[in-house]
C-alpha cells in the first residue's frame, strides 16, 4: 500500500508540470493590463515609468523564461506578491482560505451526516411519503439556483425577522474575543451554510438512495435475510457496507471543494473566503493569486482523487491497489 | 407433533400489483417428513420459488401469503411474528439459493458469514463460531479450510461458493433445508459434487430437503417424492418411482419427454407446444388446456381438483382420472 501511495505521488509530478505550463499560458493570454491595475484604473502614469514597473515585475521577458522563473520560485515556495493586496500571495492566502475551509467543513459534515440516513430511509421505504417528499426536495434543491436562495434568505432571516445578520463573518466593529467570537461566527455562519447544505443534500440524498436501491435487490441480501438477521442487520450491516462503496467516489471528489469554496455564495453573504480572493484575484489580473491559487486547487484535486483510490482498496475488498 | 415436519396446506400467495392480481401460489398443499427430500418441479414462473419464499415468510411486497397455514413441527408459520420468524430462519430452517456468484455478500470474508448465523442462533463467541466455520467448511469438503475461512467470496469459484452456502445453511443443523435450483448455475461436473455433497449430509445430519428445480434428472437423483407445479398449483403429487414409471398429467408426460435419452437417436428433443399462460390472463379452466394435446371439452370450462389414483399419487386432470377409473 506504501509502495503504491509513494508511485501514485511520483506519477503526479509530470501531471502537475503540464498542468502548471498550461496554466501560465492560458492566465499570461488573459485580456487586461496587470500594470494599471496595480497602479490603479484610473491613475496616469507616463509610458516610461510602466516599463520600469513592468521590468521589476519581470514581466517584460518572453514567456518561456517567465516560466521557468516562476516555477522556480513556485519551488523554494515563493508565490509572489499580489498586486492587489499588495502583500505575499501566501499570506493573502492563509488569511482567507480557513474561512472557506470553516464553511465548507461544517457543510460537508452536515451534508453526508443528513444525507447518508435519510437516503437509506427513503431506499428502504421507497415510494413511502418520506420518499416521496425528498423527491420533491430534491428537485427543487438542485434546480433552485444558490444566489437567488441565498437571497430569500437574507430577505427573510435578515432583513425581515432580524434573527441572523445579513453579511460578513463578523460583527462589524465588534471585538469579541473566546467563545463570544466563536458564537459571532457561528451567528454569521448559518445562512451561507443553509444554502450550502441544502445545494448539496439535493443530489447527494439522490445519488445515497439510488446506489443503496441498487444493493437492496442483490441476491446476497436476501441470503442475510434467510439467515436470519434483523431488519436492521441486514440494512445497516451487509446492505450499506456495499452501498458505501459509491459514495466513497463522492467524498473524493468533496475532498478537494472543502478549500476551493463556493465563489458564489461567498460572494452573496459576503463571506471572506477564498472564492471571493480568486474572483477578485481574476478580475484584477492579479496573477500569482490567480496561478497559485489554481496550482493549488490541481493538486487538491489531484490528491483527492488517490483519497478516493486508496479509499476504494479500503471498503471494497474486490479491488486491489497495485 | 404430527408425523410431518412440514406440512402446508392450501396456500395462496398473491401478488397485488397495478395491473391486478398474480396469483403466483394459488392453493398449494405438500407435505414433508422428517429427513426426506422433496422436489418442486416446475418451469419458470410455475410458482416454485415463491412457495419457498412463503415457507421462509420472505415474500416481498407486494406479494402477500393471505391464505392457508404452514405448519413447521406442529406450529404454524404463518401466525408466527417477524421476530420468532427471525429466529427460526438460518437455525430451523435455512435455504440456498440458485446464484452461487452473488448468493455471498462480497464485502464480508466467508467465515465472517457463517460466523453470523452461529453467533446469531447459537450464543456462540467469535472464537467457537471461527472454529465452528472451519468445520464447517471440512465438512462440505472445501480444502484449507482454515486459509478459506478468511478468503472473500470472489476469491472462490462458484462450485466453492455454493460449498460455502451449504456451509452456512447448514451451520446450525437446520431440520429443513430449502434449496432453491441450487445446481442450476454450475458446471455439468460441479452439479454432481453438490448433489452428492447434499445426499451425504441429509444422511449423516437428519435434514430434510425442500429441492426446488425444473430439472427432472436432479429429481430422480434426490428426492423421495414429487410435486410437479404449474401455474401457482400442484398438478401432480408422487412418490418418485411412482412419477417415473406412471406418469399421468399431461404437463408431467410433456415434461419427461424433454429428458434427452441415450437410447433415442432422435436429432430434437420434445418440447412443450406453447407458451405459459400469462399470468394475468389464465384460461378460464385448467391452465394446461391451451397446450395440452389430450384435452377434451370438459378441460375448457372446469377446473380440475387434485385426486387421488394410486397410493400416494395424485392428479389434477380430468383425462388423466377418468382413464383410471
Amino acid at each position: 500500500m506504501l509502495k503504491y501511495i509513494l508511485r501514485r505521488l511520483l506519477q503526479m509530478i509530470p501531471v502537475i508540470l503540464i498542468i502548471s505550463m498550461l496554466l501560465f499560458i492560458l492566465v499570461q493570454a488573459m485580456p487586461g493590463d496587470p500594470i494599471q491595475a496595480y497602479l490603479g484604473v484610473n491613475s496616469k502614469v507616463n509610458p516610461e515609468v510602466k516599463e520600469r514597473i513592468k521590468a521589476k515585475l519581470g514581466l517584460d521577458k518572453p514567456i518561456h523564461i517567465q516560466y521557468i522563473m516562476w516555477l522556480k520560485r513556485m519551488l523554494t515556495g515563493d508565490f509572489g506578491e499580489s498586486i492587489e493586496y499588495k502583500r505575499p500571495v501566501s499570506e493573502v492566502i492563509s488569511q482567507f482560505i480557513w474561512n472557506t475551509f470553516l464553511l465548507n467543513i461544517v457543510v460537508f459534515i452536515l451534508a453526508f451526516g443528513i444525507s447518508i440516513p435519510v437516503g437509506i430511509i427513503c431506499a428502504v421505504k421507497k415510494y413511502s411519503r418520506t420518499d416521496n417528499f425528498w423527491t420533491v426536495f430534491s428537485l427543487i434543491g438542485i434546480s433552485m439556483p444558490s444566489f437567488f436562495f441565498g437571497l430569500l434568505l437574507i430577505f427573510g432571516f435578515a432583513v425581515n425577522l432580524k434573527i441572523f445578520p445579513i453579511s460578513g463573518m463578523i460583527t462589524a466593529g465588534s471585538r469579541y474575543t473566546g467563545l463570544a467570537y466563536a458564537l459571532d461566527v457561528a451567528k454569521h455562519m448559518v445562512l451561507p451554510t443553509i444554502v450550502l447544505t441544502i445545494g448539496s443534500l439535493a443530489s447527494l440524498v439522490r445519488y445515497v438512495r439510488n446506489s443503496m436501491l441498487e444493493v437492496i435487490k442483490q441476491d446476497y441480501i436476501r441470503t442475510a435475510r434467510s439467515k436470519g438477521l434483523s431488519e436492521k442487520v441486514v440494512i445497516y450491516r451487509h446492505a450499506f457496507r456495499n452501498a458505501l462503496i459509491p459514495i466513497v467516489t463522492l467524498i473524493g471528489i468533496w475532498i478537494p471543494t472543502l478549500f476551493t469554496g463556493a465563489i458564489i455564495t461567498e460572494r452573496v453573504f459576503v463571506w471572506p473566503g477564498i472564492g471571493r480572493v480568486l474572483y477578485h484575484g481574476v478580475i484584477m489580473r492579479d496573477y500569482n493569486i490567480v496561478m497559485t491559487l489554481n496550482m493549488f486547487f490541481a493538486i487538491l484535486m489531484l490528491m483527492g482523487n488517490l483519497l478516493q483510490d486508496i479509499g476504494y482498496a479500503l471498503v471494497d475488498p474486490r479491488v486491489k491497489v497495485e | 407433533m404430527s408425523e410431518f415436519l412440514l406440512d402446508v396446506k392450501n396456500v395462496k400467495t398473491h401478488f397485488f400489483t397495478d395491473k391486478g392480481v398474480v396469483k403466483a401460489v394459488d392453493g398449494v398443499d405438500f407435505k414433508i417428513k422428517k429427513g426426506e427430500t422433496l422436489g418442486i418441479v416446475g418451469e419458470s414462473g410455475s410458482g416454485k420459488s415463491v412457495t419457498s419464499m412463503s415457507v421462509m415468510q420472505l415474500v416481498e411486497e407486494p406479494g402477500k401469503t393471505i391464505e392457508g397455514a404452514i405448519k413447521f413441527k406442529g406450529e404454524d408459520l404463518l401466525q408466527k411474528t417477524t421476530e420468532e420468524m427471525q429466529t427460526i430462519r438460518g437455525n430451523e430452517i435455512s435455504m440456498i439459493f440458485q446464484e452461487p456468484m452473488t448468493s455471498l455478500n462480497p464485502v464480508f470474508k466467508v467465515g465472517e458469514q457463517i460466523m453470523e448465523v452461529l453467533m446469531l442462533h447459537q450464543d456462540m463467541s467469535r472464537e467457537e463460531a471461527k472454529n465452528k466455520a472451519i468445520e464447517m467448511l471440512k465438512i462440505v469438503g472445501i480444502p484449507r479450510a482454515e486459509r478459506v475461512v478468511d478468503d472473500y467470496p470472489h476469491q472462490l469459484s462458484g462450485g466453492m461458493r455454493q460449498r460455502v452456502m451449504i456451509a452456512m445453511a447448514l451451520a446450525c443443523e437446520p431440520s429443513l433445508l430449502i434449496a432453491d435450483e441450487p445446481t442450476t448455475a454450475l458446471d455439468v461436473t460441479i452439479q454432481a459434487q453438490i448433489l452428492q455433497l447434499m445426499n451425504e449430509l441429509k444422511k449423516k445430519l437428519g435434514t430434510a430437503i425442500m429441492l426446488i428445480t425444473h430439472d427432472l434428472g436432479v429429481v430422480a437423483q434426490m428426492a423421495d417424492h414429487v410435486i410437479v407445479m404449474y401455474c401457482g398449483k400442484v398438478v401432480e403429487d408422487a412418490p418418485v418411482e411412482e412419477l417415473f414409471e406412471n406418469p399421468s398429467h399431461p404437463y408431467t408426460k410433456g415434461l419427461m419427454k424433454s429428458i434427452p435419452s441415450l437410447d433415442d437417436d432422435k436429432r430434437r428433443l420434445d418440447s412443450i407446444e406453447g407458451m405459459v399462460p400469462h399470468p394475468l390472463r389464465l384460461p378460464k379452466g385448467c391452465y394446461f388446456e391451451p397446450r395440452c394435446p389430450y384435452a377434451i371439452e370438459k378441460c375448457k370450462t372446469h377446473k380440475p381438483e387434485l385426486k387421488e389414483i394410486a397410493s400416494g399419487h395424485k392428479v389434477s386432470c380430468f383425462v388423466a382420472t377418468e382413464e383410471v377409473r
